[in-house]
C-alpha cells in the first residue's frame, strides 16, 4: 500500500467519522442538552444540528412532551386518624431543559415523591368524610404546592389528578359494620314506632267502643222508661188489662218452667187471680 | 476499482441513509456516483487519486448543502420546551411588580391552566394586557404587551 492512499483512507474515515457525529437529527417533541468540554454549552432543538464531535458532548437527551407521571399508591393518615389508600397521576412538562438535568438528579423521580409527600400532607389536614369528597380542592392545593419546587427544577406541572382515593381495608369493614349498625337502629327505630302507633290505635278503639255502649246502654233505658210510660198511659186506671198482660206473661213463664229439664214438678197457685192483684196492688199503692 | 463497483456502492451508501437517517451518507452516495462518472469519462485513476475525489466532491457536497440549508422557522413548536407559551397575550388580573406575585389571565388555557401567577421586571398594574416573555416552573414572564 503505497504512503497516498493510506493517507487518502485515512482522510476519508476522518472526514466519515467527524460528519457523523458531528450532524445530529433531533426529533420534535425532544431537547438535548450538549456539554462543551465538560460545561453546558447549548440546547439542541428539534432538527438538523451541527456540534463538533471533539469538544461537544450530547449529554442528555430530554423528552419535552408532556411527562405521564404516576405516583403509587400510598397510605395517608387522616385528621382523624383514619388510613386511606390514594394514588395520583401529574402531567408535567419541562420548560427549562439545563435546569432539568443539571438542577436534580432525577426530576421525575423528584417530582413523583414530592407529589407524594405533599398529598400526604395536605390529606393529613383533612378529616376522612371531607379526604374522600373534595378531591377538586386536594388538586388544586397539591399544584400550589408544588409549584415552588418545579420553579429549580425547570418543570411545570400541568396537572395534578387523584387517581383513586379510598379508606384501607380494616377501615372499609368498620364502615360498613358502622353502616349496617345504623340500619339496624333505623329498623328497631321503626319496629317500635309501629308498635306504639297499633297500641294507642288499640286503645282508641276500646275507648270508642265503651263510649257507644254506654250511649247504646242510655238509649235502651230510655226507650224500656219510654215504653213503661206508653203502657202506663195506655193501661189508665183500669186493673183488668194490666191484670191480663201480667197474667199471659205469668202462665207463659210458668209453662217455660214446665219445659225444663230439670223441674218436673210446678206449683201453681190456686188463687191466680188474688195473687196477681196482690202485685198490682203492690205497684198501684206505689203509684 | 473498476466504475461500476462506485454506482453500486453510491447506491448502497444513498439506500443506507434511509436506515440511519442522519443526513451525510448521501454525500458520500452522490460523491461515489461521481466518481464513477470521471472514470467512465477520465479513464483510468489509481486508487488514490479515486478516493481523494470521492472524499473531496462529497465534502464539498456536504458543505455546500450544510451552507444553503438555514434552520428555518418551525412550523410548529408544540413539544418543544418553552415554545407553545411564549408570546400569548393575556390580561393581568393582579398587579405584579418585580417582588410581588400578580395573576394573569389568558383567553385559552395555556400549559393545562387559565390562570397563572406571573412575574415581571417592572410594575405593571392590573387590567393591563401582557406578553408571556418566559416559563419559570410553574409561574409565567410577562412583560406589556
Amino acid at each position: 500500500m503505497s504512503a497516498g492512499l493510506a493517507v487518502a483512507i485515512a482522510v476519508l474515515a476522518f472526514a466519515l467519522i467527524t460528519i457523523a457525529k458531528g450532524v445530529r437529527l433531533v426529533a420534535q417533541g425532544e431537547e438535548w442538552v450538549v456539554e462543551r468540554l465538560g460545561r453546558y454549552h447549548v440546547t439542541l432543538r428539534p432538527g438538523l444540528n451541527i456540534i463538533i464531535p471533539f469538544l461537544d458532548n450530547v449529554a442528555y437527551k430530554l423528552v419535552t412532551k408532556d411527562i405521564i407521571l404516576d405516583v403509587q399508591q400510598q397510605e395517608v393518615i387522616t385528621r382523624d386518624n383514619a388510613v386511606i389508600l390514594a394514588n395520583a397521576i401529574a402531567f408535567v412538562k419541562v420548560t427549562d431543559p439545563v435546569k432539568a438535568v443539571y438542577g436534580v438528579t432525577d426530576f421525575s423521580e423528584a417530582i413523583r415523591n414530592l407529589i407524594m409527600t405533599t398529598l400526604r400532607s395536605i390529606v393529613g389536614e383533612m378529616e376522612l368524610d371531607e379526604a374522600l369528597s373534595s378531591r377538586d380542592k386536594i388538586k388544586a392545593r397539591l399544584r400550589e404546592s408544588i409549584a415552588d419546587e418545579a420553579v429549580d427544577w425547570g418543570l411545570t406541572v400541568k396537572s395534578v389528578e387523584i387517581q383513586d382515593i379510598k379508606p384501607s381495608e380494616s377501615m372499609q369493614r368498620a364502615m360498613e359494620l358502622q353502616a349496617a349498625a345504623e340500619r339496624e337502629r333505623k329498623a328497631a327505630v321503626t319496629k317500635a314506632e309501629g308498635e306504639k302507633q297499633a297500641a294507642i290505635l288499640e286503645a282508641e278503639a276500646r275507648l270508642e267502643s265503651a263510649r257507644r255502649d254506654a250511649n247504646a246502654q242510655v238509649l235502651l233505658a230510655e226507650a224500656s222508661s219510654e215504653s213503661i210510660r206508653r203502657v202506663t198511659s195506655a193501661v189508665g186506671s183500669e186493673p183488668g188489662p194490666m191484670l191480663y198482660l201480667l197474667g199471659e206473661k205469668y202462665i207463659a213463664s210458668v209453662e217455660k218452667l214446665a219445659q225444663s229439664d230439670n223441674a218436673k214438678v210446678v206449683l201453681m197457685p190456686a188463687d191466680l187471680q188474688e195473687t196477681l192483684r196482690g202485685l198490682v196492688g203492690k205497684l198501684g199503692g206505689r203509684g | 476499482m473498476e466504475w461500476w463497483h462506485w454506482v453500486v456502492g453510491g447506491i448502497v451508501l444513498i439506500l443506507l441513509e434511509l436506515a440511519i437517517p442522519a443526513f451525510f451518507v448521501i454525500w458520500f452516495g452522490l460523491g461515489a456516483l461521481l466518481v464513477a462518472g470521471v472514470l467512465l469519462l477520465a479513464g483510468d485513476l489509481s486508487l488514490t487519486a479515486q478516493l481523494l475525489v470521492w472524499t473531496l466532491s462529497s465534502l464539498a457536497m456536504a458543505a455546500l448543502w450544510f451552507g444553503v440549508f438555514r434552520p428555518g422557522r418551525q412550523t410548529t413548536r408544540i413539544g418543544t420546551a418553552t415554545g407553545e407559551a411564549i408570546g400569548e397575550v393575556g390580561l393581568l388580573v393582579a398587579a405584579v411588580a418585580p417582588f410581588e406575585r400578580g395573576r394573569v389571565r389568558f383567553q385559552k388555557p395555556i400549559l393545562g391552566a387559565e390562570e397563572w401567577a406571573c412575574l415581571a421586571e417592572s410594575a405593571i398594574p392590573a387590567g393591563e394586557r401582557v406578553r408571556v416573555v418566559s416559563i419559570e416552573g410553574s409561574y409565567v414572564k410577562v412583560a406589556r404587551a
